[in-house]
Formats: C-alpha cells, sequence, structure tokens
C-alpha cells in the first residue's frame, strides 16, 4: 500500500509549493494512471514516492512504512528495495551490457538479489528469465551496445529491470512517450500483465490521456494535487 | 557482488567506455611521474657519485684560488688551474712529518677530449673513492716507462683502446686542434676497472712522461729549431718543475687542521690547502638552487597532469547525470556517486604511477649507457627507493584529493537532480 498523507512541498523556501495532496492512497497490487500536463509536479511526485526528496509536512507510507521518519541511506536502501523505476528514456547505462543493466538494483538491494536467486538461482538467470519475458531474444541481443538497440526495446530493457528481484512497486514515468503508437500499446500490455503476474502496485504516469482506458482506475494529478500557483 | 564492488566495477567500466580521454589522461599522469622520479634519480646518483669521487684524501693543495675551483680541476676534472705549484714546495711540504703519503698531480694535456693526467705510481697505491675503495685493474699493470699509460675504464670503452695500444697526446684540451706531441707517443700499459668517478674519464702517465713531451716546449708551444726525440729524452733527468696539485694523507686525522693552516701559510709560494669534504659539500650547495628548480620544475608537472584529470572528470560529470540518477533510481546512495568518482581518479593516478615507472625503467635501459658516456653518470637500475615510494603515494593522495573535487560537484549535482533524466 501507498498512503500520501497531508503533503507539501516546495523545491525552495521561497517558493510556493509544488505539491499540496491532502490524501491519496494505492492499495496494493493495483495500476494507477496519473496524468497532469507536463508541469503539473508529476515528476516532483515520483520524487517523493521515491524518497529521493521529502516533504515539508506530511507522511508518505509505504507498506506500514513513514519514508519520510528513515535517514537519507536509509531511504536509498529502502527505494531500492521496494521500487523499480522505468523512466521515459535513456533508462540504461551505455558502458554496461543488457544483462549487467538488467542485474544493476541486485548489487545494491540484498533483498532483491535475494528474491532473484530464490526464483532463478542466480541474478543473471533472473535477469534473463525476465528479458525473455519482455519478448527480447538475449542471444541475438548478446553483445551489442544499449545504446544501438531501439528504443522500444531499451524500454522492455528497462521493465526488466524495475521487475528483478520483485520490488513491490513499480513507478513508470512517461515510459511510452518516445515509443511509436504501435510499440506503444504492446509495450503497456506487457508491462501490465508483467506488474500483474507478481502482484507489484503500478504507479503509471502520463500526460497522454489516451492511455487512461487501459488501466482500472485513472486520477488527474490535478484531482490530488490541491497546490496552486505551482508554474 | 555487493554495491562497493559494484561500485568499484561501475568506475572501471565507465573509465573504460571513454578509454580515449582516460588513456590521455594516464599518459599525462605517468609521464609527470616518470619525470618526478627520474629528477629525483639522476639527482641521488648525481649526489651520490659526486661525494664517491674522492675518499680517503685529508687535504687537496693547490696555487691559491678559490676552493671549489681546486676541487673541480684536481679531482673533476673541470676547468683549468691558474697557476701551478713549485716542485720545491710540493717536495717541501710532503717532507712534513705529519704527511703520510702525497699523490702529485700534473694536468693540461689530453688525448681526444680525455684529460691526461701526470702523477707518480703512488696514485695506484693510496687513491681511494666511494668508501675507500682502492683502484684495480681490469688489464695490465701500472706505468714503469715514462711513455707508459694506464687508462681510465670510458677512455678505453670509448676508445676501444686495449694494452699495447700506442696513443698520441694533444698540447691543450679539446677534441681538435690543439698540438700533438705525437714525436713522443705513449702505449697503453693497463686499464681501470670502472669506478663511477671522472678518474674513469682519465688517462694516467708518469710525471716524467709529461715532462718529458714538453722537454723541448716553452710557454705551451714548441721550441723552434729543437727537437728531442723519444730516445734522447729517456737520457735525460725528467724531474718536474711544476705540478697542477697535490693529494695529502696524513698520519693522524688530528693533524688536518694544522697542516691545513701550515700550508696556507707556507711563505714561498701562495697555496691553498682544503678538506675534500668540506669543498663537496659547498659544491654541492652551489647547486642546490639548480636541484631545488628542477624538484620544484617536476612538482609542477605533476600538477600540471593531476589539472588535467580533473578537467577530464569535470567535463564528463554533464553528460553523466542521466547515468548518476538511474544509479540513483537502482539503490545507489549519495556516497556511492561521490565515490565512484573518487574511485576513478584513483584508477587513473594508479595507472598513471604504474606507466610511469614502467616508463622510468624503459628509459633508463635506453638510455642508461649513453648518460654513463656522456655525462660520466652512471644510474642504477636499484627497485624503487622507499622515498620514491613516499613520493609515488604522495601524488596517488594527491590525485584522490583533488578526485573529490568534482565528486563533490557530482554529488551536489546528483542531490538536486535527483531521479530526473534532464534529456
Amino acid at each position: 500500500m501507498i498512503e500520501l498523507q497531508s503533503i507539501i512541498f516546495r523545491w525552495r523556501p521561497s517558493d510556493c509549493p509544488t505539491l499540496h495532496i491532502p490524501q491519496f492512497e494505492v492499495p496494493q497490487g493495483e495500476s494507477v494512471f496519473i496524468s497532469g500536463p507536463s508541469g503539473s509536479g508529476k515528476t516532483t511526485l515520483l520524487n517523493l514516492l521515491g524518497g529521493v526528496v521529502v516533504p515539508e509536512e506530511g507522511k508518505v507510507t509505504i507498506g506500514d512504512q513513514d519514508i519520510t521518519a528513515l535517514s537519507n541511506q536509509a531511504r536509498d536502501t529502502f527505494r531500492v528495495d521496494n521500487i523499480g523505476f522505468i523512466f521515459q528514456q535513456f533508462n540504461l547505462i551505455p558502458f554496461l551490457s543488457i544483462l549487467e543493466n538488467v542485474t544493476l538494483p541486485g548489487h545494491f538491494s540484498s533483498q532483491r538479489r535475494q528474491n532473484s536467486i530464490e526464483r532463478s538461482g542466480s541474478l543473471e538467470a533472473d535477469a534473463k528469465r525476465l528479458l525473455a519475458h519482455m519478448d527480447l531474444d538475449l542471444n541475438e541481443l548478446e553483445g551489442r551496445a544499449v545504446s544501438l538497440m531501439s528504443t522500444g526495446q531499451q524500454q522492455r530493457v528497462a521493465v526488466a529491470r524495475a521487475l528483478l528481484g520483485a520490488p513491490r512497486i513499480i513507478i513508470a514515468d512517461e515510459p511510452t512517450s518516445a515509443l511509436d503508437t504501435d510499440t506503444r500499446m504492446a509495450f503497456l500490455d506487457l508491462l501490465s500483465k508483467e506488474v500483474e503476474a507478481v502482484n507489484a502496485t503500478l504507479i503509471f504516469v502520463s500526460h497522454d490521456q489516451s492511455l487512461a482506458s487501459r488501466f482500472k482506475r485513472s486520477i488527474p494529478l490535478e484531482d490530488i494535487n490541491t497546490a496552486k500557483g505551482h508554474q | 557482488m555487493n554495491s562497493a564492488s559494484a561500485i568499484v566495477s561501475l568506475s572501471v567500466k565507465s573509465l573504460a567506455n571513454r578509454r580515449v580521454t582516460a588513456g590521455l589522461t594516464v599518459f599525462a599522469i605517468a609521464l609527470s611521474v616518470m619525470l618526478l622520479l627520474g629528477v629525483e634519480k639522476v639527482r641521488t646518483e648525481a649526489k651520490a657519485s659526486f661525494s664517491n669521487t674522492i675518499s680517503g684524501t685529508d687535504l687537496i693543495v693547490g696555487a691559491r684560488s678559490g676552493g671549489i675551483q681546486l676541487l673541480l680541476y684536481s679531482v673533476f676534472r673541470i676547468g683549468n688551474a691558474t697557476n701551478n705549484i713549485s716542485w720545491k714546495s710540493y717536495k717541501k711540504i710532503t717532507d712534513a712529518p705529519y704527511v703520510e703519503w702525497a699523490i702529485p698531480l700534473s694536468l693540461g694535456d689530453s688525448h681526444r677530449g680525455f684529460r691526461v693526467l701526470g702523477t707518480n705510481n703512488d696514485y695506484f697505491k693510496y687513491y681511494r673513492y666511494g668508501r675507500k675503495q682502492n683502484l684495480q685493474f681490469v688489464d695490465g699493470k701500472e706505468f714503469q716507462d715514462i711513455f707508459d699509460a694506464v687508462l681510465g675504464a670510458d677512455v678505453a670503452e670509448s676508445l676501444g683502446y686495449r694494452v699495447d695500444d700506442p696513443i698520441t697526446v694533444t698540447h691543450g684540451l679539446g677534441q681538435t686542434g690543439g698540438i700533438n706531441h705525437k714525436d713522443k707517443p705513449f702505449q697503453v700499459v693497463g686499464i681501470l676497472a670502472r669506478t663511477g668517478t671522472p678518474l674513469d674519464r682519465t688517462i694516467h702517465v708518469s710525471l716524467q712522461g709529461t715532462e718529458a713531451i714538453h722537454i723541448d716546449w716553452r710557454g705551451g708551444s714548441p721550441l723552434p729549431g729543437m727537437k728531442v726525440t723519444a730516445e734522447e729524452v729517456r737520457q735525460l733527468k725528467l724531474n718536474p718543475k711544476t705540478i697542477t696539485a697535490f693529494l695529502i694523507g696524513l698520519e693522524s686525522k688530528l693533524s688536518i687542521f694544522k697542516a691545513q693552516r701550515q700550508i696556507n701559510q707556507y711563505r714561498k709560494e701562495p697555496l691553498l690547502a682544503i678538506l675534500p669534504g668540506v669543498a663537496l659539500q659547498e659544491l654541492w650547495d652551489l647547486m642546490g638552487t639548480a636541484e631545488a628548480a628542477l624538484g620544484v620544475i617536476s612538482l609542477l608537472v605533476v600538477g600540471t597532469s593531476l589539472l588535467v584529470m580533473l578537467a577530464m572528470l569535470f567535463s564528463s560529470l554533464n553528460e553523466r547525470r542521466r547515468e548518476m540518477a538511474i544509479l540513483r533510481s537502482v539503490g545507489a546512495r549519495m556516497t556511492h556517486i561521490f565515490s565512484m568518482l573518487v574511485i576513478e581518479a584513483g584508477l587513473l593516478v594508479g595507472a598513471g604511477i604504474i606507466v610511469g615507472v614502467a616508463l622510468l625503467y624503459a628509459g633508463l635501459f635506453i638510455l642508461q649507457p649513453v648518460i654513463n658516456a656522456k655525462f660520466g653518470l652512471f644510474l642504477s637500475f636499484d627497485i624503487i627507493t622507499l622515498r620514491d615510494g613516499l613520493i609515488l603515494l604522495g601524488i596517488f593522495v594527491a590525485g584522490l584529493l583533488s578526485g573529490a573535487i568534482p565528486a563533490y560537484h557530482a554529488y551536489r549535482q546528483s542531490l538536486s537532480d535527483g531521479m530526473i533524466i534532464r534529456v
């Protein structure tokens, strides 16, 4: 479960609040589509959920942990233990191989490493399993530079990385905006299917309203964020 | 693999990804390390070979001039004496009861750029270098005849001379020019073992020999119409009238200052007696400024190479924001981001040091014979000294510390970027 309570956040003390969220809840296993134009505070919300920034006031509870009460280091560990991220574009570190990119979270989270090993025997084996689930043929892609893959392929590798070691929450920040319409829907289906399979919570943020129909629950950010006057 | 080794491996791979700039940076550091160690090596070896040149001699006596000048021409065969001293004075002084031994030195002639030293057989008996080592012969023996010559190791090696070869002495110095004493050739009778001192570059003949070749000369040129052949000269009494300088060994070290005072106050002729150790130190101090300047320059070069590294790390930071954001999203802590940059600096400097030391040894291997032949400086191949090790450690620490600057920058940048990926 994710719960935001009485959140006030501003980037600088002199700014108006970017986010003011009195109450917002996502039960475990649910997929939520949060829409909003650019500049509406979507990215800030994701940074807040990831514990990269902390609110001035209010609580961010994930599971039964209030992450605002954690130290910076503990939040970093909590983040990787519990959340997998997928970004808009360029999710992959160019000088690492596909497999190395996918196994990255396993090197920073012993919990996710443990999950992977229990599931598939080793980090690499689990990464290969997930890549296969994402319809990526590692034999074909092996040795190819990450930057030479198509955007669609890169995004699918990013999903495999987010899912590695079964985190409870997947946060996707406009993951489809760089994809063309055909691959967009296929990507979305694949993502939803895999997230459902591990009973993870999915927070999907986009400005693209046409994707809303694919989700059980869809909320415009304005509905939960009452902050006014932000840019 | 835990997070620490993941960060190290990320640093290595990130550098490998930028191998051209990283390689150039390593090369710049390597060159500076080589330069610094090279200067250090030349300095210590020069000082060692310098103070090893003469040992066991209590006083050097010459015509009154400067102490350093006397040391230079009598021991290092550099420069010339302004005045000679008379044989009578030599005899008088060395007859004193506190004198154990004395070696007369007569300079002024040369053979193909190498100085010819007129002396007597006591030279081989009493002259000491290094840690009071005696001269050794690799071939032949001391001179016996008037026209016998004993060669230093470098002379024999670079001119390819062996025992029984004839050599012709040139009046004055220099490769060419001067007037030959071809009418009275010498014969090589012995070759000395290498000493690593200017002695290796000297040709030793008897005082009678130098006297003989100048018998028909007056004031630096042959007397016209007067010709004394080598055979005739043997019939003559060849007592030198003057010598250039002489070395003294005393019965007791306690009488050094007394002897020095007496010689300096000698009435018949203005003489100067110096203690070799003191004069060597004075001479070395004189070169101290140049030595310090060299050291400062090499340190500046090391500093410059670290700046090159900083420039390289800084210029990469902006394009690596995305990389940092991704790492943050997969659980890298701020300390990981910081250490990644410091590790990269450490790897660059570490590689630079290793390559630099390798370059130094390669350079030594190639240049050693050349330096030895040209400057008479023997650079040994010993392993890195403790001092060198400390210098290298210092460079490494300086590299890590300077790596902390871009690391801190990356830290700040990543802190404000969070997981926002700027496309």
